[in-house]
């Protein structure tokens, strides 16, 4: 099927997958195609959009700039790993529900792992941190606003909440 | 006519409601257009036209069947042996323009245009095939501004029109003449240039078209807009039965009104799949989607006139319009009459004349962008409000105070007989003047004049129609096959008592889904929980009439209106049932809480719900 094939293996998401590559199949191509792995979406091919944002040893990378060979031996993180398996959602993911942060949801996987990783980062959480972090991951639906309100409800800032909805009891699961 | 609050407080509708989509997207679960896993899957890539106007004198494949996985390929002669052209809203003598699934009649119209469709193993199989595939063309003079496309000498889109007017009509409320030669001015002017755009949804089109031969049917899967519609394009082109033709739109990474045209790459698609055999792919690239995936309206406005009154009265408007629509018409020209939703904008105008020329040019096609057609109308109106302030020494929000219609007129009926039946304008704008603190705005901007720095303050005010009338477009071509509008719902109970529900359209982030769950729960008395609202549309489901879909602010009026007229019929029948089993008068039982009650005792248990010791004593 390929002439030029090269084997790899990925952790992805926690679970060892191995395939054959050709050497110019992108690293999203393989995600989607060969795994069905939904987390990384393609939006533009070009590196712009960030919708197909994954973590890779623990670099946030555009999957659509990065050779499926080159992931060779790496822990690639998507965003269909970050709820607790049996599906609850991780705070972050609950805070953007909460904040109603997504409409369409296309771009929000790549916004979460975008998000985790600045969260992780020990960077302060400002609104202009928060909104300099996500300046890689376009959104058509939102205009932003709920998803920063989202980040930074995550980091514990108070952050008001959407129109309309009602405010949880301290202690309540968001 | 008084406007009565009917807006009682309800379980779940006017509640902020977790969003049944919300989860599936967050833990990325969704199935958007890409996503669909279908065995032996092949790909499709389009060569396309590097010239916005030439001549096709070869084709050469030969190098492409070299390509290692290289599957097939689809030809423009193959497309006209084996399509009709799509069908055209014009009529004549713009209606023999011919618009298949790849270029036609020898030419292409405009940079981007799909000439082959290719199909190989992989996506980069098909790709290098593409790549590989030779045309050799002979470049013709293109004409990419509408001013000169409608000159005569222009050279002409399609040499079997042998001019560039699509359309061409006045419309002519009132008396302009008479209120421009009497008002005290005329503000004008000369030109006004709504510029093109991309609506650009975050998810490019990406559609498959699988065949099965056994049953001769096409499903095709990925984001459309306007299900029922695409079905019957795609059914005359192909010249199959629209009956064998299934459309699965499941989550939907945005549309902006684009997604309407995804019918023209769907054929060759459909072609390709039954040809060689297989599923066949096309996920659209970002700059494929710039070129092709649909324009926004592009419309030039010429000798405008305004007639005004001393006291800042506007007494009418008149302009050309020339909307640039591109090489090929597609959902157009209904753009030439759509705008006449929103004849008079904001304002009490009460006479306005505007002649609309629809023309083609050598660039990409536009497709019904949202706020289609009116928004430049709008815009127009909104410019020369500005404009005709500025010259009479007017504030651009009191000459807007003074000429909004007035929340005791409505409903008002505009110059050319449309009814806007509520609003109140000068609270709407009043708002958000509170919300910017335009006073302070205007200080400001007076403190920092002359030190460099400046400050502009816009005001823009907007009204839209919501829901569609296709009857309009009989303005367009008397003879057009459909007119009006209509939407479906479907809503169900399945034998464990859930509730199902499916609208006729899609939701491309609008949340339909848990709009749908509101209403449908409240008037049935069960739990949010209780019912299912099926994600996208399916033609084989869905209850779709042939205005399906979501566009021009479908939802909220048709959409939501058949799931409404569809949940009271189910409503009604529930009270049938548990009439006869209570033994009492249908009008009598009671909806809620799960339960279909005959007060005061007699409790029927109507869903089954998480928690069946809750389960009631029926009779």
């Amino acid at each position: 099927m390929t002439s030029d094939p090269n084997p790899i293996t990925v952790i992805v998401d926690g679970r060892e997958e191995r395939g054959v590559v050709s050497a110019r199949k992108l690293l999203v191509h393989w995600l989607r195609d060969t795994l069905d792995e939904r987390g990384p979406k393609i939006g533009c091919d070009t590196g712009n959009c960030g919708a197909c944002t994954v973590r890779c040893d623990g670099h946030l990378v555009k999957s659509c700039m990065v050779l499926a060979v080159q992931a060779d031996s790496t822990e690639v993180e998507t965003a269909a790993g970050l709820a607790a398996e049996d599906g609850t959602l991780n705070h972050l993911q609950s805070c953007f529900k909460r904040y109603h942060a997504l409409q369409c949801g296309y771009c929000t996987s790549g916004m979460l792992m975008t998000a985790t990783d600045f969260l992780e980062s020990g960077e302060e959480v400002t609104d202009q941190s928060t909104r300099r972090a996500l300046k890689g991951n376009i959104c058509r639906c939102t205009g932003y606003e709920n998803i920063v309100r989202a980040v930074r409800a995550a980091a514990g800032q108070d952050v008001p909440l959407p129109h309309g909805a009602v405010p949880t009891r301290e202690g309540d699961d968001l | 006519m008084t406007l009565t609050d009917t807006r009682a407080a309800k379980a779940f509708t006017g509640q902020a409601m977790p969003r049944k989509e919300d989860d599936r997207l967050l833990k990325a679960q969704g199935e958007f257009g890409d996503d669909t896993p279908i065995a032996h899957l092949a790909y499709v890539n389009f060569v396309r036209s590097p010239y916005a106007h030439a001549r096709i004198t070869s084709i050469d494949v030969s190098a492409a069947e070299q390509v290692d996985g290289y599957l097939g390929c689809l030809l423009p002669e193959e497309a006209e042996a084996l399509t009709d052209g799509f069908m055209e809203l014009q009529g004549p003598p713009a209606d023999v323009e011919v618009d298949r699934c790849l270029t036609s009649l020898g030419k292409v119209r405009f940079v981007g245009e799909a000439v082959v469709a290719v199909a190989g193993e992989t996506r980069e199989a098909a790709r290098d095939a593409a790549a590989a595939v030779l045309v050799e063309y002979e470049p013709l003079t293109a004409v990419a501004d509408a001013r000169e496309a409608i000159k005569h000498d222009a050279p002409a889109v399609h040499d079997q029109i042998g001019h560039n007017i699509a359309w061409d009509g006045t419309f002519d409320y009132g008396d302009i003449d008479f209120a421009l030669d009497q008002a005290d001015h005329v503000i004008e002017a000369d030109e006004l240039h709504f510029h093109r755009s991309s609506a650009t949804p975050l998810e490019c089109n990406a559609i498959t078209v699988q065949y099965d031969a056994g049953v001769e049917t096409f499903t095709i899967i990925g984001g459309c807009a306007q299900p029922q519609v695409t079905t019957l394009m795609v059914a005359a082109a192909l010249r199959h039965s629209a009956e064998r033709i299934r459309i699965v739109s499941k989550d939907f990474g945005g549309s902006f009104g684009v997604k309407i045209g995804m019918y023209v790459q769907a054929t060759a698609l459909a072609l390709l799949s039954r040809k060689l055999g297989r599923p066949m792919r096309w996920t659209e690239t970002r700059t494929e989607h710039h070129l092709t995936g649909g324009h926004c309206n592009e419309r030039w406005f010429r000798n405008v006139k305004m007639a005004v009154q001393s006291d800042g009265t506007v007494l009418g408007l008149s302009y050309d319009a020339l909307d640039d629509i591109g090489a090929y018409t597609r959902y157009e020209p209904l753009g030439a009459v759509i705008w006449s939703h929103v004849t008079n904008a904001c304002y009490q105008l009460s006479h306005l004349k505007v002649r609309f020329r629809t023309v083609y040019t050598n660039k990409g096609p536009v497709l019904p962008v949202r706020g289609y057609s009116r928004v430049q109308h709008l815009w127009l109106v909104e410019r020369m409000m500005d404009i005709a302030a500025h010259e009479l020494g007017f504030d651009p929000v009191e000459f807007r105070m003074h000429n909004y219609i007035k929340p005791e007129q409505y409903p008002y009926t505009t110059v050319n007989g449309c009814v806007y039946d509520s609003g109140n304008l000068p609270l709407s704008l009043s708002k958000a003047l509170d919300l910017i603190d335009y006073q302070q705005a205007r200080q400001l901007q007076a403190e920092v004049r002359g030190t460099g720095k400046r400050i502009g303050i816009g005001i823009g005010s907007t009204l839209d129609s919501g829901t569609n009338n296709f009857g309009q477009a009989r303005i367009i071509y008397e003879h057009l096959p459909f007119g009006g509008n209509t939407e479906g719902g479907l809503v169900r109970m399945g034998a464990d008592g859930t509730i199902f529900a499916v609208t006729g359209g899609v939701a491309f982030g609008q949340g339909h889904e848990t709009t749908v769950a509101q209403v449908v729960s409240d008037m049935l008395g069960v739990g949010y929980d209780d019912v299912v609202v099926h994600r996208g549309a399916d033609s084989s489901l869905s209850a779709q009439t042939g205005f399906s879909g979501s566009y021009a602010s479908q939802f909220a009026v048709t959409g939501i209106g058949a799931i409404i007229n569809a949940t009271r019929k189910l409503a009604r029948e529930i009270r049938l049932v548990a009439a006869s089993v209570l033994g009492a008068e249908p009008d009598d039982i009671m909806l809620e809480g799960g339960f279909a009650n005959n007060p005061p005792e007699r409790v029927l248990r109507v869903v089954n719900g998480q928690d069946r010791s809750k389960v009631r004593v029926t009779r």
